[in-house]
């Protein structure tokens, strides 16, 4: 009798048709790998991390009932990305419903980002100028962005995942990192590494 | 000091796709070279700045456990099934397929057109030639479907997709189907894309210069600055 793979071991594809086997510990560990991926996608898109937070749980959830769907399954987590846009949009046009006039969205205020050299981490309003930088740029790069700088993958491993060429993908990433550099400078030129 | 080579380490490291012996090599110019490495830095700190500003309350192991807890009985599996199923698939699957296949006839073409999500087509797209019509210098491309950088000559075929970077004093004149020719002159990195059935220009940084022919589609430029759309015209467009 073969050994169990360990999730660890194992590539993507084999991940999820052991998750369609009933192996639920295969789908802990796809959360586990794209937990951040799917937060990020959702805050940069609503804002607010609790709430990204709920929006990201429902995604994985939706997801899992839906994985029989999945034609590719090398190709979760572009997939997964789809689902957490949706779950997005949907949440933003709920809370648009309940709470009217308050999502308008304005332009971040002009305040002098500088740190000195002492401060360890971002502030929340830092935290928040960076978001709303991201969140402006166009989806694409959106997700590119977050895909490289917050899940890890690489250029062509997005590309595989997005179904996209990968000089496509990396002509997206290198022309998000220049706007972002560009956004971002005064800011990031005194971040310490943490 | 020529750095063309380890600014394509940084690329490469900008992409995740630096192998650890290539990034040896780099660390080690780093030390010598503060152009390079202020380049590098600021790389590596909007990518800190970035993963800072998304990280999770929750940790992924947390959001595992929480997100475990809350699922339904497992997926439908397109194998799985009880054995009085299996017993009935011979006859009912040849049923249930004629049934769609008289549907499909009767609605018409109009059903395929709906694709939900996890379907989506992802067949690639057939590359389209782009002619060399003029090179001197050096030139490297990095076609779409590749990981290296490989020395362009007049004979090289080249495509929309491709990623070009130029060096030192070298010229390149790249001629579309339409007519159209971009001309990139050195130190200079763009690429050429379809957009919309037009032409996209994607100029990260340096100079190029475009002479539209052609009327009836779009002509895109985009910088890292912004993105402008020129029919017709004759340009040239820089990028610091």
């Amino acid at each position: 009798m073969p050994a169990k793979s360990t999730p660890d071991a194992c590539s993507e594809e084999k991940m999820v048709a052991r998750v369609l086997e009933g192996d639920k510990e295969f789908y802990g560990a796809l959360v586990e790998r794209y937990w951040g991926m799917a937060v990020a996608l959702a805050l940069s898109k609503i804002g607010d991390p609790t709430q990204a937070e709920d929006v990201a749980q429902e995604s994985f959830i939706q997801a899992y009932s839906h994985l029989h769907k999945l034609r590719d399954r090398s190709r979760f987590a572009g997939w997964l990305c789809k689902i957490v846009f949706q779950k997005s949009v949907d949440h933003i046009r709920k809370r648009s419903q309940e709470k009217p006039g308050l999502i308008s969205v304005s332009e971040p205020e002009a305040i002098n980002y500088t740190l000195s050299a002492a401060d360890p981490i971002l502030t929340d309003q830092q935290r928040e100028f960076v978001r709303d930088t991201v969140g402006r740029l166009p989806a694409k790069f959106r997700k590119v962005i977050t895909m490289r700088f917050v899940t890890g993958l690489s250029s062509v491993e997005i590309a595989h995942q997005l179904g996209k060429r990968p000089g496509t993908v990396r002509v997206w990433l290198h022309r998000a990192y220049q706007l972002l550099r560009k956004e971002l400078a005064p800011l990031a030129e005194e971040v310490k590494e943490s | 000091m020529n750095c063309q080579k380890y600014r394509i380490l940084i690329e490469k490291h900008l992409e995740g796709l630096l192998e650890d012996s290539e990034l040896s090599i780099l660390k080690r110019h780093l030390e010598e070279c503060s152009v390079c490495r202020a380049r590098f830095e600021a790389c590596a700190k909007v990518e800190n700045v970035v993963k800072e500003a998304f990280s999770s309350k929750t940790t992924p192991a947390e959001a595992r456990a929480s997100i475990l807890a809350k699922l339904s009985p497992m997926p439908v599996s397109e194998a799985g099934g009880s054995a009085s199923w299996a017993a009935y698939r011979g006859v009912l699957i040849p049923l249930i397929a004629g049934a769609f296949l008289f549907v499909g006839i009767l609605i018409g073409i109009a059903l395929v057109r709906v694709i939900p999500v996890g379907q989506e087509s992802t067949e690639p797209q057939a590359p389209v030639l782009v002619k060399v019509a003029s090179l001197e210098g050096r030139i490297l491309v990095k076609h779409s479907e590749s990981d290296t950088w490989d020395e362009l000559a007049p004979s090289s075929d080249v495509y929309l997709g491709d990623l070009f970077q130029s060096t030192g004093k070298s010229h390149i004149t790249l001629r579309l189907a339409d007519g159209s020719t971009v001309t990139v002159n050195g130190d200079t990195a763009l690429s050429l894309d379809m957009c919309d059935g037009g032409i996209e220009l994607t100029l990260n940084y340096g100079t190029a210069k475009a002479v539209v022919t052609g009327t009836d589609k779009p002509f895109v430029i985009t910088t890292p600055q912004g993105r402008i759309e020129a029919l017709g015209t004759e340009f040239t467009v820089s990028v610091e």
